[in-house]
């Protein structure tokens, strides 16, 4: 096999098993925010009960990101040198404040919320969660940054070794024209991601005992931000897409199957099946128009289709089409769960809807999946190039040898199948074990002793906390 | 449940504020100081 076609498998590989772990921790950073501030407002133990389930969760989660990700580093120089040399001086600053947001905010105040509670106080401990979940959106700030510019390369210059190199402001760099809806896009997909991988927990533990006062709580949480944040994922995907046809229209032609140009208007492919080699999509089931009106607004918008491009400049469609519609399939489940748990609210039945929480546990892992094929598609729908327009994958990788790659991908996956099983399980452990309903209730509340009174005592089992 | 996070006893014996922050100082300085650890033994190995 060729071995570029190896390096690239070997990246994508390694950058989708990563990124599992930053969309999940992303999003609990965040949940762990909220809890503790409910917590400290409102003084229910429930609150701090959840607070330290998933607390060790997300510990063990950073911690498998963190190593997972360190393998991509060594990738960029061992597979991609020339790609290294070239955009380093563009990408490597910006990858840097990356790692120092994770030292200085992210690992530095997560050893707080881990082990300092006895000693900081409430509020300090308060503030270090404030800055982890800071500080990993900041961290994603900066790698969506790096990501969006070899998505759309902006306020750039070539010096005379032929490397990027910014050209005066950074800022055009840093808020290149894609970076603001993939930074909304993703930050949203972690949070949903978290929401149903928290809401398939509850309702996984619901399913063995429906009066568990934190898997009700959690519960509720989880299927209010399904119920809120998937429409609004579905309109910033759009967005996204719109920005997307303006910059990259060979990737969006890819995506929808539109290997012909459509003066009169677009159809929306439904499915079908996309061949490369004949530049044609086979068996496609679609509806007239529904193409541009999506992406256009105007059901008779004229709109381009691959063959407009050279041949070696079109991304592999079939990948990105399929991978496409594997995240909008998702989101659409998505959204439907959302629905379905605010039906059995509207009628009180939510933690009494067997259905609902059968459908819950099997939308649990549906986020991870989505923000995979979602990267997938971007990814792939970049092609042939790394940064866009600019420099050619072809161009960017080092002297490679195709055994040499062929043996290092397969001890990649029998490495991180190994490791990262053993962490995947262990989390799931964690996971299969219920929140404990009779914790005590934190201290400071201030309408009773320190310590003494039991949870359920002004937790009522069937009360619906967050509804 | 166990394991750490928010835990009773701390909020009722919460100390001076001066003490509070300087073990969030520590405790804060421990923890990057661990990773650095960490990253400075990759560095060296890979320098080897």
């Amino acid at each position: 096999m060729d071995a570029v076609i190896l390096a690239r498998a070997q990246f994508a590989f390694t950058v989708s098993f990563h990124f599992i772990f930053p969309s999940f921790s992303i999003g609990l950073a965040s949940y762990l925010f909220v809890l503790e501030a409910l917590w400290l407002k409102t003084g229910r133990g429930v609150y701090a009960n959840l607070y330290r389930y998933w607390l060790k969760i997300f510990a063990v989660v950073f911690g498998m990101g963190v190593v997972s990700g360190l393998v991509m580093s060594y990738e960029f120089g061992t597979n991609w040198s020339v790609f290294s040399a070239k955009a380093g001086p563009v990408v490597g600053p910006l990858m840097a404040y990356e790692v120092l947001t994770a030292f200085f905010l992210e690992a530095g105040f997560l050893g707080v919320m881990l082990f300092g509670i006895r000693k900081v106080g409430k509020e300090l401990h308060f503030l270090a969660t404030c800055m982890v979940a800071l500080g990993t959106l900041i961290s994603a700030t900066w790698i969506i940054s790096v990501n969006s510019w070899m998505q759309t390369p902006a306020g750039f210059a070539i010096n005379a070794k032929g490397q990027f190199v910014p050209a005066g402001s950074w800022l055009p760099i840093i808020f290149n024209p894609s970076f603001p809806f993939r930074l909304v896009h993703t930050v949203i997909a972690s949070y949903l991601t978290t929401s149903l991988a928290v809401g398939g927990v509850a309702a996984y533990h619901l399913l063995r005992d429906r009066t568990n006062l934190g898997a009700r709580t959690m519960f509720s949480m989880a299927m209010w931000m399904a119920a809120i944040v998937a429409p609004i994922q579905i309109l910033a995907g759009d967005a996204h897409g719109l920005n997307t046809l303006e910059h990259q229209p060979a990737k969006v032609l890819a995506m929808e199957g539109d290997f012909e140009p459509s003066p009169t208007g677009a159809p929306l492919v439904l499915f079908g099946l996309p061949d490369d080699g004949a530049a044609r999509l086979r068996y496609a089931v679609e509806i007239p128009h529904a193409g541009s009106l999506i992406l256009k607004h105007d059901p008779n918008a004229p709109l381009p289709g691959l063959k407009d491009f050279p041949k070696d400049r079109r991304p592999p469609s079939a990948i990105v089409f399929w991978s496409f519609r594997i995240m909008v399939g998702l989101g659409v489940a998505m959204l439907g769960l959302g629905v379905f748990s605010l039906v059995a609210r509207a009628r009180g039945r939510l933690y009494d809807a067997p259905w609902l929480h059968r459908a819950a546990v099997a939308m649990g892992p549906a986020g991870f999946v989505a923000v995979i094929a979602g990267w997938v598609t971007t990814e792939v729908g970049r092609q042939p190039y790394t940064v866009y327009g600019q420099l050619l994958t072809a161009q960017s990788h080092s002297p490679l040898a195709a055994p040499a790659l062929a043996a290092s991908l397969l001890a990649f996956a029998v490495v991180y199948f190994l490791v990262f099983g053993a962490g995947v399980l262990y989390l799931l452990r964690l996971m299969s074990r219920p929140p404990a309903p009779h914790e005590a209730e934190p201290a400071h509340t201030p309408d009773r002793a320190a310590g003494i009174t039991p949870a359920p005592a002004v937790d009522p089992p069937l009360a619906s906390p967050a509804a | 449940m166990t394991g750490a996070g928010p835990e009773p006893e701390a909020a009722s014996t919460p100390g001076p504020l001066w003490k509070r922050i300087a073990w969030m100082a520590a405790i804060w300085g421990a923890s990057v100081l661990a990773l650095g650890v960490v990253a400075g033994i990759l560095r060296l190995w890979l320098h080897a």
